[in-house]
Formats: structure tokens, sequence, C-alpha cells
């Protein structure tokens, strides 16, 4: 027949590349996903983040902090109840990141971590319900955090409550904070607001010590054996270092004082002549112990902003661990290149508290699968770094419970110190702190107010949160 | 046989658009319309077919039916405002298949008076440039329909038929003379009459002229291969298929370095991920839609191939490949590969009447490379190509044209049968 080998062949042609076709449809079917799926221009990751029903967040009472809200497009959004709690929760934004405890538990809160059986490749992949993480209940108190914001809301500074010795975190407060439902309509805002909301000054600001530095200085007279009743003449005048002019006011005229009188006035003068009678080695040795310079990094709490510190946090300057040559003037009282975080002041506080061991701080209390009803608890570990010795330890807590003697009542133990530290032209005030009940157990305290020089303020805030906070928890530290 | 095709076709339809209500409750039972009206044709058409072409091949109708149907539900999903107007024109469509099919003299009349219908098809294409318009109303776009009242038509669609037709019948007459002088006749290279090739090569030239006037390359390539094709069955040369591939060649350089639009396209087939988020957005879309799709599919209204621009239209192979996975690309790819098979058994089976052998080859023809050309678009195998997926792509006068054709097919199939 005509025609016939023509139309044979034409229709081998044809189905030639119907075959090529096939092949290649193929190849982008099966090979696909692991590859150009993957791109970073693939909406549909987007789409798939965006679906994730991220979990629940609770504070240790069983109160709801953070939800996810689906709307009727299947697109889910996070919703902060309380907005006070930003600080230590941080937020989470398909757009800008996640942040805080957003981002130390986002594989939990994803539910990355959960299985991948036959039953989730069923719902997820063949039905496609969106993934579900699982729910999370963290350290935090939601009226110790509240309350510690509404005691420092007129100020710019940080504040961390811990308690001991769990060392888990009850309140976590960096001023200025922000509203992380608002984030992502208000992102320009925010990101240029001159108050840098996003640096999270607990974990992040590096400020000078000032006279904190006097608890470790009294740590290191301890421990070369100089008694605190050392008497040191012309003990008020004033000490010049640099641009910066340290000074005390004392109730009397009096210009001898011993160590300890020094210490519960603020004056730097004895501590200057406790500096060169020592030597710097010792005093470092001892200093060290302490990790003042080290900053503690909490798992996870990262921030994606590289967020400019303010002035007062000033970590341009390099914050290093007291190496084991011979400290600086400076250094020892405070205002020379050793910074700290508040952080790690409340640490040392706790370390204090603590028969001088500064337990590891935790958020973390327990998770629960989506559609469980059982909390799975986080191993009760509480591992401590000893930073000082018993001894060392007993009399830091005594002197800062004899600066704090007007305020004890109601069978606690309270002890705290207030001090002064400079960053250039502007001061921040210190305080750091603990209240205690009988049994031992209680709450301490770091707090940091930025351009100020109120000492009687720092003090009042920190003891009316001490005292919020030990009511809050006052039930659950009963049992030792 | 063909009434438990069209009983398997109507119950994936019917199927599919129950699961679109489910996940778009708000649209209610508005595809009921469409569903309803692709019972309403997919019957009758059977019903008439029965009674006037018995003897026709069974396999044709229900398999255009099934991609159309599909290919309504695909664009209800992705384009609902498209939906209705879409099957309005798939009843047009059916009616305009069954006219062509039953009345006895169609062939008679497309052989007969091709120069009238040459004529017609060209002139409805040069009035796109006095009078074209774009459906989307944008400027800058290519103005290659004809419309009024919010009705447009695209007459490059008309004109594949009427071409195919043309040169099925010219070539039908030649074609002895072409077969016995050829190229090289004795001593003699080319020693075809200039009065044998000439007024088909002015034809096809004029036609090609016309359509890269206005842009619409991916049709002028399409009739360059279906003239290469149909020459070739006619003549038996192998050398036409080869010259030809290598003027497409030739011709594909020189339109590289003249027309941006083809250095768009051949760019970004050759290395689109650089400019994923630009040039290359919709072919790169495509590709993760192929990718996201896997071999199940994400299912209907649970994917995402709204992020391919057009996707209704040009794409829709894609959004078939992301929510009905690798399994219905494969459908797709045998539907139209037994679509091909059976309209080349027809032209096969024409034993003794070469234009209906060259007719059936060149419309099935049309559709075959038509397909293979926007489907290895979208899959970069070819170039991106302006043209739709038969049967499945929006487009009202592709839709028209298509269903023609397949009710010329069907009018050969029963008349040999």
């Amino acid at each position: 027949m005509q025609f016939t080998r023509e139309i044979h062949r034409l229709l081998l042609g044809l189905l030639f590349g119907f075959i090529l076709i096939l092949l290649s449809a193929t190849y982008y079917a099966v090979i696909g996903p692991e590859t150009i799926l993957q791109r970073d221009d693939n909406a549909r990751l987007f789409e798939a983040e965006a679906s994730i029903l991220r979990g629940r967040i609770y504070d240790r009472n069983g109160n709801l902090l953070v939800t996810s809200v689906q709307d009727e497009n299947g697109f889910v959004s996070r919703r902060t109840f309380y907005p006070e709690t930003y600080s230590a929760l941080g937020y989470y934004s398909l757009r800008y990141g996640v942040s805080g405890a957003e981002s130390a538990y986002d594989t939990l809160l994803r539910g990355d971590n959960l299985p991948y059986d036959l039953g989730t490749y069923f719902v997820q992949d063949i039905l496609h319900r969106p993934r579900q993480g699982s729910d999370i209940r963290l350290t935090l108190d939601l009226n110790v955090q509240r309350d510690l914001v509404r005691l420092m809301q007129d100020h710019q500074g940080a504040g961390v409550i811990l308690s001991v010795p769990d060392g888990e975190i009850l309140a976590l407060v960096s001023l200025p904070t922000i509203n992380p439902n608002t984030l992502d309509t208000n992102w320009a805002q925010l990101r240029a607001s001159p108050g840098n909301p996003f640096f999270n000054r607990v974990l992040q600001g590096k400020y000078q010590p000032g006279s904190l530095m006097l608890n470790l200085l009294i740590a290191a007279a301890i421990s070369n054996q100089v008694p605190l009743t050392t008497s040191s003449t012309n003990a008020t005048r004033p000490i010049l270092l640099g641009d910066v002019v340290l000074s005390c006011e004392t109730p009397s005229a009096t210009a001898t004082l011993t160590l300890q009188e020094a210490y519960e006035l603020g004056c730097p003068s004895p501590f200057v002549d406790l500096v060169n009678q020592l030597d710097g080695e010792n005093i470092g040795t001892s200093f060290s112990h302490f990790q003042l310079g080290e900053p503690f990094l909490l798992p996870g709490f990262v921030s994606p902003i590289q967020a400019q510190p303010t002035v007062s946090a000033n970590s341009a300057i390099l914050s290093t661990p007291f190496p084991d040559e011979a400290i600086t003037l400076e250094d020892a009282l405070g205002q020379g290149q050793l910074t700290t975080t508040p952080l790690r002041m409340a640490l040392i506080a706790a370390g204090i508290v603590n028969n001088g061991n500064a337990p590891e701080p935790i958020t973390f209390l327990a998770s629960r699968p989506p559609n469980t009803t059982e909390w799975l608890a986080a191993e009760a570990l509480h591992p401590t770094t000893p930073i000082t010795t018993i001894e060392i330890a007993g009399q830091l807590q005594g002197l800062m419970r004899g600066n704090m003697r007007e305020f004890v009542a109601n069978q606690r133990v309270v002890g705290g110190y207030s001090a002064l530290a400079y960053s250039g032209l502007q001061t921040q005030t210190w305080f750091i702190g603990f209240m205690l009940t009988p049994s031992g157990r209680g709450v301490v305290i770091a707090l940091l107010i930025e351009n100020s020089d109120d000492l009687a303020l720092v003090q009042s805030i920190g003891l009316d949160a001490l005292e919020s906070a030990l009511r809050s928890v006052a039930v659950t530290l009963t049992a030792p | 046989m063909e009434q438990r095709l069209l009983w398997i076709a109507g119950a994936f339809i019917g199927v599919n658009f129950l699961a679109l209500t489910l996940i778009r409750p708000a649209y209610g039972f508005t595809h009921s319309l469409s569903f309803g009206l692709w019972i309403a044709c997919a019957v009758i058409g059977s019903r008439i077919l029965d009674r006037r072409l018995p003897k026709r091949d069974m396999l044709l109708f229900p398999l255009v039916m099934f991609m159309s149907g599909w290919g309504l539900t695909i664009i209800d999903r992705l384009a609902p405002r498209f939906a209705d107007r879409q099957t309005i024109w798939l009843g047009v469509s059916v009616g305009a298949m069954l006219l062509v099919a039953i009345l006895p003299q169609t062939i008679h009349w497309l052989r007969s008076y091709r120069y009238v219908w040459f004529t017609i098809g060209m002139g409805l294409l040069f009035s796109t440039i006095l009078l074209g318009s774009n459906p989307t109303g944008l400027s800058g776009t290519p103005q290659l329909w004809l419309g009024t009242a919010g009705v447009f038509f695209q007459p490059s669609e008309a004109l594949k038929v009427i071409l195919v037709a043309f040169l099925a019948s010219y070539l039908a007459e030649q074609y002895p003379s072409l077969r016995t002088q050829g190229f090289a006749s004795g001593n003699h290279l080319f020693s075809t009459s200039p009065r044998i090739y000439g007024p088909i090569l002015m034809m096809w030239s004029l036609s090609i002229i016309v359509l890269i006037w206005q842009r619409d390359l991916g049709t002028a390539i399409l009739f360059f291969m279906v003239f290469l094709i149909l020459l070739y069955v006619a003549t038996g040369y192998t050398f036409i298929l080869l010259s030809g591939l290598l003027l497409i060649v030739i011709a594909g350089f020189t339109a590289y370095n003249l027309f941006g639009v083809v250095q768009l396209r051949v760019d970004i087939w050759l290395n689109p991920w650089p400019e994923a988020d630009g040039r290359a957005f919709q072919l790169v879309q495509s590709l993760q839609a192929f990718a996201a799709g896997g071999i199940f599919g994400q299912g209907i209204g649970q994917g995402s191939p709204g992020y391919i621009p057009v996707v209704h239209s040009d794409f829709v192979f894609a959004a078939i490949a992301e929510e009905w996975g690798l399994l219905g690309s494969i459908t797709v790819i045998v539907c139209i590969a037994i679509f091909i098979t059976r309209g080349l058994r027809i032209a096969a089976l024409q034993q003794g009447r070469p234009f209906r052998t060259l007719l059936a080859v060149g419309l099935t023809t049309l559709i075959g490379l038509q397909s293979l050309m926007i489907m290895g678009g979208v899959l970069r195998v070819l170039p991106l190509t302006g043209v739709t997926l038969p049967y499945l792509s929006y487009g009202g006068s592709s839709l028209l044209m298509s269903f023609i054709m397949v009710g010329l097919l069907l009018r050969l199939s029963a008349q040999e049968n």
C-alpha cells in the first residue's frame, strides 16, 4: 500500500518523541524532589513551612503563651498571647526567621523530631494534612515575667530571674521589647527603632560590671587569707581611672574603713589597696573561676538579626576570660576591658547562694507530641559548675544578706548588692540578689538598668521582682 | 466499547469535580454545570455518531472527550473564571465535530475548494494585522485574535486545518510526479519542475511570513514541520526531512540573532537556573511542579501550580504533573500516543485514496507535533513555544479546531470501514 512505510516511520518517530517526554517527566518526578525542590526559589517550600502547625508554648504553670492559628486558606500564623514574654520566647516569622525559645526548640515545635512512619506518610503525603509540631512547656513563669516587665517598664535594660538550686529561668526581660504579633507589619519600623528592641540585653548585652567586682575582690581576699577586717586609711578617697572617677558616700566623716565596710558602702579605695597588696596573678586566678567574662550562651537562643548593641552594652570591647597573667586595676574595679552579661551575673549570684556551685540555666521542662495528652518531662539533670569554694560563697552570701538586713521579713532570707558602672559618658546600675525560703531554695536575680545612676531604684525593682518570683513559685519550692 | 470508555472517562471527571467541590465549598456545585454539559456532549455525541457513523473508529471520541473533560476540571481548578467559557466552547466544539463528521461531503469540499478555503484562511490571518486583538487586552502582546462582544477566535488555528487540507489535496495530485522525478533523477539533480513545487512553496511561505509577522513563532514552526512531514510522506524521500531539519537549525540560528523573544527562549532552555527569578521563572516553576507532583501527585486542588504564570493555557501539562503526578503525566502521554496511533492507522487504511491518507496524516501529525512541542517545552526538552496542549489547555479556538480535526478523522475512519 502506498505511503505505508512512511506512515510507519512517522509513527515510530512520534512515539520516540513521546518516550523522550516520558523519560524527562520521570526524571523530574523521581529525581527532582531531591534537587530542584530544595532550591530557595521554590515557593512550595514556603507554603510547606507556612502550613506547619507549630506546637504551642506553655509556661511552667500551664498558661498558654503562644499558639498557631490557621485561617480558611490553610495559612498558619503565630499568635503570642502575652507580648511581655517576647524577650524569652522570641518570635516566629516565615519571612524573618525565628529567635529565642522559638528558635531553641524549633525542631520540637515543627515536629521534625517526630517519627516518620506509615501513618505519618498517609496523613501528610497522601491526605496532605498539615504537619503538627509538639507542644512545649518552659520554665518561664508568666506572672513573674509580667511583674518584672511591669517593674522595669519605664527603663531600658535587662533582668533575669532563676530558681535555685535548679537553675530554672523564671523570667527573662530585655527592654525595650516588641509585640511579636505585629512583627511582620512593623518590621522596618522596629529595625530602625533607636532602642534596638531585637537586641537581647540579657543574653547578648555585654556591660561593664563596675562595682559588682567588689564581690569578686572580696572572694579574692578571702582566698588569699586577707581578713575582711583589714583596715584601710583614706578609704573614701576617689579613684581616677582614665576619665572615670570612682568614689563613694559614707554616713560619717571617717576615712578609715575595713574591707567589709568598704564593700557595703561601695568604696573603691580599699580595694585598690587590696589589688596592690595581692599578686595580680592570684587575683586573676581567683576571678577566672567565676567565668565572669564568658557570656553564657543559652543553646539555640539565637536571633537571625545581627542587631547592634547600645552604647551601654559595649560589645565592641572584646570580653576575654581572665588570662593567667596579672589583671589591670581597671579590670579589677570593673571599668576595664572586662565585660559581662546579666545572665552570667545571675549565675554567679546563684552560685554564691548554692554553696559555690553555679547551676546551668534551664528553660525547658517538658514536651507533648501532637494529639496526645501526656507530657514527656525533660531529664532533670541540673548540672552545676563550681565557681568558688563553700567558704567563700558562704561569706559572700553573708555579706549580701548584711546589705539587705532591713528587708528581711516573713522568714525569708534576702541578700543583694547594688552597683554602679560607667560606660563612656553613660552609667548603668546593677542589682544582683536572692530571696530564699528557710529550706534554702529560692530565687536569684540579676538586673541592669541602662542610663541610670539610681542605686535605690535598681535595688527596689530587684527586691520587688524577687518578692513576686518567690511568691509565685513558693508552692513548688516547699519540697526539697 | 465506546460506551464503556465514556463511562470510565465520566467517572474520572466526575470524581475530580466532586473532589474540587469538597476542597472549595465556597464554590458550591457550580462545577456541576460544566460536568453536566460534558455528560450531555458525550451522550449526544455518542448517540449521533452511532446513528450516522456506526463504523467509525471507536477510540477517538472517548479519548478526546476524556482529555477535554479533564481539561475542564483543570481549568476550573486553576482559573475558575475561564471555566464557563471553556465549557461553552466544548459544547460548540462537539457540535462542530458532529457536523463535520456526519456531513457526507465534508472531505470532498475540503479537497475541491482548497483555494477558497486557503484564501479564507489567509484572509482571516491577514485581518489580524489590522483588526487583531488580544483577549487579555494588554498592549505589547501578540494580537492574534479576532474578537467582538467578548468572543475571540484565533485564525491561525483554523489555518492549521486549512493548510493541511490544502497540502494534502495538492500533494495527492502531484505525488506521482514527485516520486518518479524526485530530487535526483538520472543525472539531473533537482530536476523537479518548479511548476510542481512552486505553488505549495508559495502558499506555505505566505503563511509563514504572516505568522512570523504576527510573532506566532510556535505555529510557524508547527506549519513548517507539518509541511515537511507531508512532503516526506508524499515523496518518500528521507532527504526532505534531513534538509528540513537543517533549515530549522539555520532558521533558528538566524532567528536567535534577530528576534529577542527567540533568544530569550533559547537562553532559558539551555540554562534556566541563573534566571529562575526572572526570565526563566515560568520554566523553572514548571519543572518544580513536576518535582512537587512526584509519582502520585499532590491531588486536585492540593498542589501549587498557580505559581506558574498562564498555567491554565500553555503549562497545563505541568499542572497535571503536580496534581496527578507522574501517573497523570503518563496518562496524558499515553492518550495522545493512542490518538496518534489511531489517526495514522486511519491514514494507512485509506487505500488508493491519497488525499484522504495525507489528510489523516496531516491532521494526526498536527496534534502529535503540537503536543510534543508544548510538552517538550514545559519539560525543557525543547525551547518553549507558544502552542497549547490539544484538548487540555484553555483556549476556545484550539479546542474547536481540535474537535473539527477529530470529526474529519472520524469521517475518514467511517468511510474506510
